[in-house]
This record gives structure tokens, sequence and C-alpha cells, in this order.
């Protein structure tokens, strides 16, 4: 359902001095799948995600997202297209501190023009799926790290998405409550939604079945996730010589 | 996104923001409420000023030797003086469009056996009661038919009738005696404290025919004439055209020269429009100034939205991230813009119309409909339109990559 193909992303920095965030990216994810996308800072992990995620638009290449060519669209349909289609989990949570958790899990259906009886009832489902049925009147002051990330995860899914962005999701939590989120999300997989995640964890990106490398805005290597993760902690192939 | 929902998080956020928001609509208070204190006390004066008018008719004009504004023309030219059939003559010419008073002033006693009372006499035509209305208390005004028998009869003051008879009723019929006239008192007064005509008369005023009291006025060298001429229009629309007819007589019949100084026909007409424009100005003015503590207010409202945008990059980053478009953002921040702004207004609102209330009940006008109400809670929708939306449209263009990723 993701094709990119030549996907080039530059920044202009002052007279005629550019930075090249991606170099040229082939890349195809197809409906329900897991991927882990990894690199270190600076490998372009982050420009592609939020060109991904229809939050940015590549400077060259194509992307089509279900069939349609959204590195051409609009501002305006861009953000219908991440209404419907995209739910985005982020290490700081991004949650709207003054809102309830509840109200906070509304927001992407008020964009989408949901009735508010709707609203309510369909955020409750998503909060009590979290596991925070009991916490829906909390603001995201009085939660733990932990439960403010289930929050941005009811938000995420609350709208039914295809594709759920969870950019370094246990970067802010401790590895117990990490572990947490990341059967969350392979729940979230196995009940139909396609996971793109974003980390520099080994461990985390083992929950994945598919990792992609990036280094220099390039894709280095894409290769399966062959054992379940949880018992055994993942091991990084060596880097084979560029 | 709904409106309703907007106003919902307008009033949220200004819930968490509560002092911030107050010290933010301060001056905008002060500038609705001195705009509506104003406007509302401006409009009620030229109303009680128009009410004092219309109770007189509105169409008086009377005859004036015309002043020249160089002082030494003035000093040459000789004052010229309407004699009784001048007087006639111009009468005849306004009597379909108007009433017509001559009028001679003059202090007298008047007795009445052993008492005698000063009183101010006006020698006057019956057509005073027209122009005027003096209240009657007892009997009537001197009327067409004393006129044409030219008869001996008097219309005494509240006072004057008191001090002589006791009760003021008991004067009519009585005969009291002015210089050598013996006259016949037809009708008193009824008392008028300070709410005087316009004309000077009170309640120590005697009103007789003034071809009678001419004949016992001290003239002097200049013999009997007619010191002034008063006149009101029976329908105000034909003023003009009366003025016209009373102004061509003078320049025909007592035309101006090098040494004789001119007439001219003045009216209550100039000097009410007068009135009404110096109210007028001062309200203009001190609109004005409220207006500036509006805009001031309204640069609050821009400088606080401002801060707010930046403050919440981060939201507006992930309020797009999860589907806001540009609109809706703008939609949110112009509505916050407008809830503080009628906030604000609303309060200066209730002071202002708290104010008029009070100057109303003070010098007991009657009390303007509370339009104004409307044009206060508009001009606060208005500024917060205005000065929000530059902020606001600087929220809607942040790119949601720039929101999300600024701390």
């Amino acid at each position: 359902m993701i094709r990119l193909a030549g996907i080039t992303k530059v920044y202009p920095m002052g007279a005629d001095v550019t930075v090249t965030a991606l170099a040229g990216i082939d890349l195809s994810i197809d409906e329900h799948e897991f991927v882990a996308v990894m690199g270190p800072s600076g490998s372009g992990k982050s420009t592609l995600m939020n060109i991904v995620g229809c939050l940015d638009r590549p400077s060259a290449g194509t992307y089509e997202l279900a069939g349609a060519d959204v590195s051409r669209m609009s501002d305006h349909d861009l953000a219908r297209v991440r209404n419907e289609r995209i739910g985005f989990i982020f290490q700081t949570f991004n949650l709207l501190p003054r809102m309830t958790a509840l109200r906070n899990v509304e927001l992407p259906m008020i964009y989408a023009g949901v009735r508010r009886r709707d609203r309510r009832w369909r955020a409750t489902e998503a909060l009590e799926k979290v596991g925070l049925g009991d916490r829906v009147r909390h603001r995201p002051t009085e939660m733990s790290g932990g439960q403010r990330q289930r929050v941005a995860i009811a938000r995420a899914l609350v709208n039914y998405p295809s594709i759920v962005f969870a950019d370094e999701p246990t970067g802010n939590l401790d590895s117990a409550t990490g572990e947490e989120i990341m059967q969350l999300l392979t729940e979230l997989n196995l009940s139909g939604a396609t996971i793109i995640l974003v980390t520099h964890d080994a461990d985390v990106a083992a929950y994945s079945r598919r990792v992609i490398h990036l280094r220099d805005g390039l894709i280095t290597r894409d290769e399966p996730v062959a054992r379940r993760p949880a018992s055994a902690p993942a091991t990084t192939a060596p880097e084979p010589p560029p | 996104m709904k409106v309703t929902e907007g106003i919902r998080e307008a009033f949220d956020t200004v819930r968490h923001n509560k002092l911030r928001t107050a010290l933010t609509i301060l001056s905008l208070v002060i500038g609705v409420a001195s705009v509506i204190a104003v406007m509302s006390i401006g409009t009620m004066g030229r109303r009680a000023v128009m009410e004092d008018v219309a109770a007189l008719g509105g169409a008086l004009y009377w005859i004036e030797p015309e002043r020249s504004d160089n002082w030494w023309e003035r000093g040459e030219q000789r004052q010229q003086y309407l004699r009784d059939y001048h007087v006639a003559g111009i009468h005849d010419l306004v009597r379909d469009t108007s009433w017509l008073t001559p009028l001679v002033r003059g202090d007298a006693a008047v007795g009445f056996r052993n008492t005698e009372e000063d009183a101010q006499l006006f020698g006057v035509g019956p057509e005073y009661d027209d122009i005027w209305s003096p209240p009657l208390l007892a009997g009537r005004f001197l009327d067409e038919d004393d006129l044409r028998a030219k008869r001996h009869v008097i219309v005494l003051g509240n006072r004057t009738a008191g001090a002589l008879f006791g009760d003021p009723q008991g004067a009519v019929g009585a005969t009291v005696q002015v210089g050598r006239l013996h006259l016949q008192v037809v009708g008193v007064l009824d008392q008028r404290g300070l709410s005087s005509a316009g004309d000077g008369s009170d309640d120590r005023t005697a009103y007789l025919l003034y071809d009678v009291y001419s004949t016992i006025h001290e003239w002097g060298d200049l013999g009997p004439h007619v010191p002034e001429v008063t006149m009101r229009a029976r329908d105000s629309a034909r003023l003009a055209e009366s003025i016209t007819r009373v102004q061509f007589f003078l320049d025909r019949v007592l035309p101006g020269t090098d040494a004789l100084q001119p007439f001219s026909v003045e009216t209550d007409q100039a000097r009410i429009e007068t009135e009404g424009q110096v109210l007028d100005i001062i309200t203009t003015v001190v609109t004005l100034v409220a207006g500036i503590s509006l805009l001031v207010g309204g640069m609050g409202i821009m400088n606080i939205m401002l801060v707010s945008v930046s403050e919440r990059t981060r939201e507006i980053g992930l309020r797009k991230a999860v589907g806001a478009r540009d609109g809706d953002i703008m939609g949110q921040f112009l509505i916050e813009s407008v809830v503080i702004c009628l906030l604000g207004g609303t309060v200066g609102v209730l002071l202002g119309f708290g104010g008029t209330v009070a100057v109303a009940v003070a010098l007991s006008w009657s009390l303007i409909p509370p339009q104004v109400v409307a044009v206060g809670l508009g001009v606060s929708i208005a500024i917060g339109l205005f000065f929000g939306v530059y902020p606001a449209s600087k929220a809607a263009r942040l790119p949601p990559v720039v929101a999300l990723s600024r701390e």
C-alpha cells in the first residue's frame, strides 16, 4: 500500500549550501506489515517518516499511498489523509495537557467531523482497549509515562487508521513499561493495522517482522525478522561493508 | 472543526490563563465601557435638547437688528426701529403661515385697593398665547376680541395675583390699577417656577395688549415702537418660507444703508443646531479617545494571541498531525481571540450601560433603548476578528513538521 520511488529531500541551508537528508529512497510496504526503521541520528529516518506520514512532501520522487499520489497533494488533502489513514505515536506522547484523556483521544474525531455522542463512546472504547477504562477523566499531568503513552496509542487508533507510525515510542519509558507498550503495538498489528516503527533500539526493533536500515539518506539493508521477540534478546548482525 | 468545539476549547484556554486574560482585556473593558457610556449619554443628551425644542414647537423666529462683525461699521450705523404699522404689515404677510406677537417690556406696580405689587409688564398681541402657551390657572388669556375692542384687560402672573388677592384664583374679575389705567383681570397664570418660557417671563409677569400698554409705556425720545417681534411658524415645514417673506419685507421697507443698520430674521433652529453640533463634537471627540483605548486593547489581544500561538506550537503540530486543516487551526485561534474580546466587551457593556443608567437617573433623562449594547458587543467581535487574524493565520501556516519538532 506504500510505494516510494526515488524519494529525495533536500534542505536549503542559506545562500547556496544544501543538505541532503534523503538521497533516493525506493521502498514498498504492504498492508498488515510491522516494519522497524533503524539508523543512527542524521541517517534521515525522521525525514523519511515525516514524508511517509504525510507530514512533509519530498523534494523529488513519487509516493503512492493506497493508490493515490500523495507527493502532489495539497496541504488540505494531506490533512485529510493523515486524519483518515494514519495514526501517530510520539516519543514525547504529545498529549494536550489541559484536556482529559477522553478529550485527547477525541481530537482526531473532532477533525473528522464525528458526532459528539459517537466520539464519546469510541474514545471510551479505545481507552478501554489500552487498559485505561478507569482513567478517562484524568489529565495527562495526573498520569505516569506509560499511561500517557497508552492514551496516545488510543488516540492513534481511534479513527481506525490503516497505518500507525510510532516514533521512538519507548524512548521516554523504563524497560518494563516499554515492553507493555510494544505488546500493545503488536496486538494492534495482529488486529490488522500496518505499523511503522522508528527506533535506534535493537530490542524494540525485534518486535517487528522487517527491519529497514538507513544511513546517510539511503537504505543500506532491508531484511525480515525471523523469530518472535520477548524471549531472546535480539542480536544485530554486523553491518556489511558498503 | 465545528464552531461549538472551538468555543469550548477557547473557554478552556481562558480558564487556564485567568490572570493573563484579565489583564489583556482590561483596556478593552475600559474602551468598550467608555464608548457605550459616551455614545448613549450623548444620544440621550441630544434627545433631551430635542425634546425641549419639540415642546416649544421648534419653529420660533424673530427680528433683530443685524449686527455687523466690523466694530467700526457698527459704530457708524444707526439702529432702526419697527413701528406698529410695520409690524401690522409683516403680520399680514405671514398670517397664513405663522403666529406673530409684538412685545414691549416694562416694570410697573400693579395696585388693588391699598396694596401694590411690583410686576414685569409684557405688552403683547393675542397670538402670544399660540407662540409661548403660558399655563393658565384660571380665566383666559388675551384674545382677538380684546384686541378688536382695545379692551383694558390684564392677565396676572401667579405671584402677583397671590400677593394682591391671597388666593390667586380670586383675582379673576377684579379690577387692578397700573399707572393711570384701570384693567380688568381676565386670567391668572399657573406657577411656573424656574421653567420660564424662554422669553424671560416668570411668575411676576403680567400681560396686557401692546396697544393698551404702549399708551402708558415711557418711550423716551424714540416714540412708540415695537422693540421685539416674535413669530412661530404654524408648521415647521413652512418656516423657511415664512422667514423669506419677513426678510423680503424688511429689505424693502427698512433696508440697511451706510448710515442705517439693516434688520435680519433670526431663528431658534440655528441655536438648536449649534447646541446639537457642540454635543456631537464632544461625543465624537470622547468616542475617538475611547476608540484609541479600543485600539490599544486590540493590540493587546494581538500580542497575547501571538504569545499563545508560539507557546502552543507543538499543540498546533499535533493537531495538524491528527488531521486539523489550516482552516481548523485558523478558526480555533480566531474563535479564541473573539471569545477573549467578547469577555472584555461584556464587562465593558455592563460597566458602560450601568454608568449610562446612573446618568439618566441623575438627570431624569429618558433612557435610550439598549441597542448600544449590541454595538458594544459587535465592536468587541470586530476587534477580536481584526486583531486575531494575523496570529491565527500565523498559527495556521505553521508546517506540521516544523511545529512538531519545536521545543
